[in-house]
């Protein structure tokens, strides 16, 4: 189970404050956050904004770049880029062989090129993906980028 | 003498230190699950993390 993985549980005390919902229990939540399937996993800000979701069971090797990934679309979304970039950079440095790492990738390509209006840096990073991803749905969509 | 007192002194302390070392290799982290949004929006704001909400239905 993922939970009770010594590093999964480590990881979210370390980054977020977990809150557990019984999607039977009677609580208003699931419905105000549209949930038709358990498990369904959101990332929040104190204000209750949601900046990002997944659906279904994830061993603890996946489950841990989510949460990464997760973390960096959030200061993405919130054009936090320096930390945006550093969090997605991450997914693909620590967890390369994970199936998030192609999109954190492309993803840390767009927050590099907000940041400083960096057009090197956005077509470097996609570069990557073609090179190190060439079977991902993200090496498709920058497949018009040239080599 | 005092050879005898200090072989029976480690004899008898080893069982405590090994269980006592045992223990503490296997505490591993827990998550201390929220119950409701507005108790951890309130640490939230105050830890200054995001939430990390599970939706989950009892197996």
């Amino acid at each position: 189970m993922t939970y009770p993985d010594a590093a999964v549980a480590d990881f979210i005390n370390n980054n977020f404050i977990p809150l557990q919902i019984n999607v039977q229990s009677g609580s208003e939540l699931p419905g105000k956050y549209r949930v038709f399937w358990t498990p369904t996993i959101l990332i929040l800000n104190s204000q209750d904004t949601e900046y990002y979701r997944f659906n279904g069971f994830l061993p603890p090797d996946e489950f841990i770049p989510q949460l990464q990934f997760g973390l960096g679309k959030m200061s993405l979304e919130m054009q936090n880029f320096k930390t945006a970039s550093s969090r997605l950079k991450l997914v693909v440095d620590k967890y390369p062989r994970s199936d998030i790492a192609p999109e954190a990738q492309y993803w840390f390509g767009v927050s590099e090129y907000r940041a400083a209006h960096n057009v090197d840096a956005l077509l470097s990073a996609w570069r990557k993906i073609k090179k190190d991803y060439p079977n991902s749905i993200w090496a498709k969509k920058v497949s018009y980028v040239k080599d | 003498m005092l050879k005898y007192s200090l072989l029976c002194l480690v004899i008898s302390a080893a069982p405590v230190t090994t269980a006592f070392a045992a223990e503490t290799q296997n505490v591993s982290p827990t998550i201390v699950w929220e119950k409701t949004f507005d108790d951890a929006a309130t640490k939230a704001k105050s830890a200054e993390k995001p939430v990390l909400l599970d939706f989950f239905s009892p197996t």
